[in-house]
């Protein structure tokens, strides 16, 4: 009995390692080497071709920085991922406070909330990109069916109003996930506190911000770097909706890149664009979290 | 214990995913063991021929061995594939020791497809959906004058084949596989009921195009543009070379910002701003637009031959390209071909034999002959790039053999230089910056000029 204690001692020792295995080698294959491989590639000469011929040059992120228009691109991508995430977590909250409370269909409308999320991105942008066609989308039709419009709406085709809408869809489809953690957050909050602050005579607004958003502060932090990193990476949506267009005018880092490497065929580059984008997230990455981490520790 | 059972499953999990990874590499080195094993099992004695093929590619052919040629062709059509692979099976017919493994692939991923598989030396033999600009430098290519026949060398258009001379090395790196014209295709209806003709010139055009916007108070565009990502380089050819301007001078060197372009683009620029044109020329493309002019919403369009067999049931006048009669004589027709390259050992990792490559050499003959070529063309509204296509062709469809003499005299794209792509990729956010109010004409095609020359 005792032997099969110890044995049981050493075989859990190495238990959780044997069970990480198969996430590591997925994570090393997928993740890590083309990883790798992509910084290896931006600091090397490469062939049209992707052929890679010599390593140890900078001329590549020399290229992208000479490129009149990357500063743009780089913008585009902070305002497409501050205001994505900065509108998707005010009605994040609101929407998990009001899931969080009791009422009928409770059920029915968290299911149907998840409804964006759960479809597949390239769908989601399809369906988006046909219904703001200007000569055959589905909104314009509304539009001028109800009356409210005579003449269709050119949703897509100047570079603002097209960005404008992107961030929509963005929006569209952030709230949900970003809704489901923040209402798991609030769930994991002891109803004590909110029973106690109602005797005291407490007001829902004060309740708001002296109970809930400081204890739900831990799950919005979490929200938040997730999806800074989801919408900054994101290459869906923009590239089905509006390719970029006019002249990179609504591309973000990742649709650049894109258009870099395949219709340019600058695979160098659009390495360095890459690691850019990486270097621009690492460095947010690590601002938010020291901020967030002094803050708890004063 | 249940533990452990789980655990070794994940094991074998993970492991297998791995095996599935490296299987394309290790069939070569397993093929004479799998050869052993194929006697053992009735399941592996029925495989299917594509998994023994794949074998094949992989390994020398000798002269007794089955021959595997990889061909990766662009989807035309719905009904390409049906033909190409009709074409393939009738030359394995004719040749039981050849195998071609066929794939077609849609023109939006078949690049990014097939430079993927180039980039992991996974190449195809035979290609037709890019460029060969693009291998050159890595020397991933035949040069195809040592592999065609003689005779179907002879067969090609001279001009065809002269323009595919790469302008850096001034070898032929790819043959021409079919070919398109674009002209001005104006809907009947439209043209008729505002009581004009299609317009030779430029201010012919700007004097339809105000009709046509009158008569219909906007209703109608009276023309179209596409200078999206896809197509935004033909705005040099449409509004350019018939003003003489152009890509490259006669000695090949980018000529992109010469006054003659920027005053094409101005013209562009005043369409667009007249409102005579498409809402979103920048996002728009030409099938968007071939609709419009199908459905009677959209008067005049520049587009490839093709399109009438699209949209049989819309009558059209067929016209030049409009010209600036105060700088030109006559007008320009842009001439489109597609080439078939063909990839050579350092792109494949595995080496051909002279049986290999005179297989592909005969196939090569065999889709080219008239009688398998000319058909396909017909079908798929295209043009023969060979002179016996064109005679078969005559005799076929007379009314689309009215487009070769066009396509004699058609201009090309600069294809030969090996930066191409890096001139296309400009050349359309030159026009979708003038087009969106961005940069003027000068300032847009500065910065083409100087991103070409880069």
């Amino acid at each position: 009995m005792k032997q099969n204690g110890k044995k049981k001692s050493k075989f859990a020792r190495f238990e959780a390692y044997l069970w990480m295995l198969p996430t590591l080698f997925l994570i090393s294959v997928f993740v890590l080497f083309p990883v790798l491989e992509s910084v290896y590639m931006s600091f090397s000469k490469v062939s049209k071709a992707g052929i890679i011929k010599k390593f140890g040059t900078l001329d590549n992120y020399r290229y992208v920085l000479r490129q009149p228009v990357f500063p743009r691109v780089i913008l585009n991508t902070i305002i497409w991922t501050a205001v994505i995430v900065a509108i998707s977590i005010v009605l994040s909250i609101t929407l998990a406070i009001v899931l969080n409370e009791r009422f009928k269909l409770r059920r029915i409308t968290r299911t149907m909330l998840l409804f964006p999320w759960a479809t597949s991105g390239f769908i989601t942008a399809c369906v988006w990109k046909y219904a703001l066609d200007y000569q055959y989308g589905s909104i314009n039709a509304l539009l001028i069916r109800t009356g409210i419009v005579r003449k269709n709406i050119n949703f897509l085709g100047h570079a603002g109003s097209a960005f404008a809408w992107l961030i929509f869809v963005g929006v569209f489809v952030t709230v949900p996930f970003m809704t489901f953690t923040l209402l798991s957050g609030l769930q994991s909050i002891s109803s004590d506190y909110y029973e106690a602050a109602t005797i005291d005579g407490a007001t829902f607004w004060s309740k708001l911000f002296k109970i809930t958003l400081p204890l739900l502060k831990p799950a919005i932090n979490v929200t938040i770097v997730l999806n800074v990193i989801y919408c900054f990476n994101s290459f869906v949506f923009v590239h089905t909706i509006t390719g970029g267009a006019p002249a990179h005018r609504t591309d973000t880092i990742m649709t650049y890149l894109y258009w870099m490497a395949f219709s340019k065929g600058n695979y160098g580059a659009a390495s360095a664009i890459s690691v850019i984008g990486f270097i621009v997230l690492l460095i947010f990455s690590i601002i938010y979290m020291n901020i967030q981490m002094k803050e708890e520790t004063a | 214990m249940k533990k452990v059972l789980a655990l070794l499953l994940t094991l074998i999990m993970a492991v297998s995913l791995a095996a599935c990874g490296g299987a394309a590499q290790s069939t070569a080195e397993s093929g004479q063991a799998e050869e052993a094993e194929e006697t053992e099992t009735k399941e592996e004695a029925e495989a299917p021929a594509e998994e023994e093929a794949e074998d094949a590619a992989e390994e020398p052919a000798a002269s007794d061995e089955q021959i595997v040629i990889n061909f990766v062709a662009a989807q035309y059509s719905d009904a390409t594939e049906a033909y190409m692979k009709k074409v393939c099976e009738a030359f394995e017919a004719d040749h039981p020791n050849v195998k071609i493994n066929l794939e077609v692939i849609g023109w939006d991923s078949i690049s990014t497809t097939v430079n993927t598989r180039v980039a992991n030396h996974q190449a195809p033999d035979l290609y037709n959906g890019g460029s060969a600009g693009e291998f050159i430098e890595d020397d991933f290519l035949y040069r195809p004058e040592d592999i065609i026949s003689p005779e179907l060398k002879n067969d090609f258009y001279e001009t065809f084949w002269k323009n595919n001379i790469d302008a850096a090395t001034g070898e032929v790196y790819q043959i021409p596989y079919v070919a398109s014209v674009r002209a001005l295709y104006c809907n009947k209806k439209i043209m008729d009921e505002v009581g004009v003709q299609p317009p030779k010139t430029w201010d012919e055009v700007r004097d339809v195009c105000k009709k046509i916007k009158e008569y219909y108070n906007g209703e109608v565009y009276p023309w179209g543009i596409d200078a999206s990502s896809t197509e935004g380089q033909t705005t040099i050819a449409y509004y350019c070379w018939s003003n003489g301007g152009g890509y490259v001078d006669e000695d090949f060197n980018y000529i992109l910002n010469c006054p003659a372009n920027v005053e094409g683009f101005e013209y562009m620029k005043e369409l667009y701003d007249n409102g005579w044109t498409n809402e979103n020329p920048t996002s728009e493309t030409r099938d968007d637009m071939q609709k419009l002019v199908a459905a009677d919403k959209m008067a005049m369009l520049v587009t490839a031959c093709f399109f009438p067999a699209l949209y049989p049931d819309t009558e059209l006048y067929i016209s030049d390209i409009p010209y600036n009669d105060k700088t030109q004589s006559s007008s320009s027709t842009l001439a489109v071909q597609d080439a078939l390259i063909f990839f050579n050992e350092n792109a494949k990792a595995t080496e051909d034999s002279p049986e290999k490559l005179q297989a592909i050499s005969e196939f090569c003959d065999f889709f080219y002959a008239p009688d398998n070529y000319t058909p396909f063309m017909i079908q798929e509204g295209l043009l023969p790039a060979t002179n016996s296509g064109a005679e078969k062709l005559a005799k076929d469809d007379p009314e689309k053999a009215a487009y070769m003499s066009v396509l004699e005299g058609g201009k090309f794209y600069a294809r030969s230089k090996q930066n191409w792509k890096d001139c296309s990729t400009a050349c359309a956010d030159a026009a979708q910056n003038v087009l969106s109010g961005l940069q003027t004409p000068q300032e847009a095609l500065d910065e083409a000029q100087a991103s070409v020359e880069e």
